[in-house]
């Protein structure tokens, strides 16, 4: 099947978007083309704000809507605790909870040679400079359960420890109020061998 | 346990089929290439949830047709069961499922088991290591399914540890980054080596004993875990990843100069000798066959052990290439205990059988039952 060039080229668009395939991104593509214009338009324009007006927090990394994220500027938040995460989704994800007093750092990915991505590439440098500024009393590691979260959770244990922080990693098990017949094989194994006495 | 019917749809070079098959010995004859071994194939894909022969499943749909299924009634120490698998080409969903319910693959597994046998296993003595390394990983992964992604994340760690010692070589990463993947790769690596190690001394045991009988007690069969790494026999996987860790520290100029890993699971091996001699160069092409057969038999064995209950045996294409005494024996020892199936060019001369026997005919994607030919 062949397209003329501008159709064509809004299919190989829409195919860079993450969990497109080619067919999905046909189908949007020809969407596209029956919208109004002015819609067109102003899904283009949110597009380019979006990207944009979006700031990211100078002292955590998380989205934000000015120089500071609405967290790090809460005076209330305990600020010698550090929670380490990949991605801004997490840290949404982490506040969601609304258990967790301390602020975020977000790393902005996970170390992965294949990818390309080495500690240069992550705000790596500027966690260890909210550590060494002093009063950081922990640091819990959050990176994703896979070989890139633990790696780059071990890579950064191995710094922030000689610092003489204490750096503790969340915990890997069965997911609550699920049934333990669903989980996966790995997730029981390392519920296991995190068991803990009662 | 055993398989009592067998019906496909779109399954190879079958449109439709449906099978009742013997409790003891099933015979299937043809001539090359009319189907023998996708009828086996497909009962090793009902035991396993996936093909031996290939990991794209759109291979399996027969050619013009868009989706398939193979379902059927197994029989274990616990009941009957009926177990089917559909594929879908077009959207690529596979749905398994264990008496008309949907589960997971590692919910289905165990239900029932296979143990094949085909010409290709006979290249496993003298191929490459990563051949007999698979064989052990296979069958560690009938008795604890974990072990598969397990594996599936040390390789992980491996490929991103190489990627990082070549960029190390070239000055675009740091020797620090190294941490991050050491630990992981000695922790998940010391508990495949433990898991090998154990696995290849319990099927030693039961290969020699197969392999007498095999033999006639003229040779010994001899297993061993051939580890890059020096540690204990006994060693536990706190030991062993330690000494893991210390290896890689010891080896990591070499590992640069090389930019690849050179210490763990994946360069060990499996060290078959027969009377002493290592079989790899030494075994003639008779002693090649035995060897492989006690290997299966204690394989079968270890599978009892471990679910109470013998597997069933599928022969692709091997058992003519087995002699008449051995043949004779093996039949024996199976009879009554295992169900078995054997393919082959010619219907097989069975000699002197007891038991019950099924034969049937494949003659382009048709199977027809025959009357036996003795």
């Amino acid at each position: 099947m062949y397209y003329p060039e501008p159709i064509g080229r809004l299919i190989e668009t829409f195919q860079k978007l993450p969990g497109v395939g080619p067919k999905t991104a046909q189908r949007l593509a020809l969407f596209v083309l029956k919208l109004p214009r002015e819609e067109v338009e102003a899904m283009a324009r949110s597009m380019v704000e979006a990207r944009e007006k979006t700031r990211y927090c100078s002292v955590c990394g998380n989205f934000s809507e000015g120089e500071v994220c609405a967290v790090c500027r809460d005076t209330r938040r305990d600020t010698s605790v550090i929670c380490v995460v990949q991605d801004p989704r997490d840290v949404l994800a982490m506040e969601r909870m609304r258990e967790f007093r301390g602020v975020y750092h977000v790393l902005g990915g996970a170390i992965s040679p294949i990818d390309g991505v080495g500690p240069d590439q992550l705000r790596i440098r500027q966690l260890l400079e909210r550590v060494r500024a002093g009063k950081v009393s922990e640091l819990i590691m959050a990176t994703n359960p896979n070989v890139e979260g633990e790696a780059t959770a071990l890579y950064l244990a191995r710094l922030i420890k000689a610092l003489g922080v204490r750096v503790t990693r969340i915990a890997h098990g069965i997911p609550v109020g699920g049934d333990l017949e669903y989980a996966d094989e790995v997730t029981l194994s390392r519920a296991l061998e995190g068991r803990r006495e009662l | 346990m055993r398989i009592d019917s067998l019906s496909l749809k779109n399954w190879r070079n079958y449109s439709r089929l449906q099978l009742g098959f013997d409790r003891n010995l099933n015979i299937i004859a043809g001539a090359n290439g009319q189907g023998k071994t996708n009828l086996l194939e497909a009962i090793s894909y009902l035991a396993n949830g996936r093909s031996f022969r290939t990991r794209n499943e759109d291979e399996l749909v027969r050619f013009g047709e868009i989706n398939l299924s193979a379902a059927a009634t197994v029989k274990n120490r616990r009941g009957e069961y009926k177990v089917s698998i559909s594929f879908s080409a077009p959207s690529r969903s596979k749905e398994i499922s264990v008496n008309g319910v949907a589960v997971a693959r590692s919910v289905f597994l165990g239900n029932f088991n296979t143990v094949l046998f085909t010409p290709g296993d006979l290249l496993m003595v003298k191929g490459p290591p990563q051949l007999r390394r698979r064989f052990v990983d296979e069958e560690i992964i009938k008795l604890f399914p974990v072990y598969e992604q397990q594996l599936g994340m040390y390789h992980q760690v491996l490929r991103q540890r190489n990627f990082l010692l070549k960029n190390i070589r070239f000055n675009k990463d740091k020797w620090s980054e190294l941490s991050g993947w050491d630990e992981q790769l000695a922790r998940l690596g010391a508990s495949i080596m433990v898991r090998r190690r154990a696995t290849i001394h319990r099927l030693g045991l039961l290969a020699r004993l197969a392999h007498r009988r095999l033999s006639g007690g003229t040779e010994e069969l001899d297993l061993g875990y051939l580890s890059s790494l020096p540690v204990r026999e006994d060693a536990g996987e706190e030991e062993t990843g330690n000494a893991m860790l210390l290896a890689l520290r010891k080896s990591k100029e070499e590992e640069l100069r090389l930019g690849q890993t050179l210490v763990g699971p994946h360069r060990d091996d499996l060290a078959l000798r027969i009377n002493g001699k290592e079989a790899r160069i030494f075994a003639s092409q008779g002693q090649l066959r035995t060897l492989v057969l006690a290997l299966k038999l204690a394989e079968l064995e270890l599978l009892r052990a471990e679910t109470g209950e013998y597997p069933v045996l599928l022969f692709d294409d091997v058992f003519s290439e087995l002699d008449g005494r051995r043949r004779q024996m093996l039949l024996l020892a199976l009879e009554g205990k295992v169900q078995t199936f054997v393919s082959g060019t010619e219907p097989e001369k069975i000699g002197r059988y007891n038991g019950t026997c099924s034969f049937f005919t494949v003659e382009g994607g048709e199977v027809i039952p025959t009357e036996p030919a003795v």
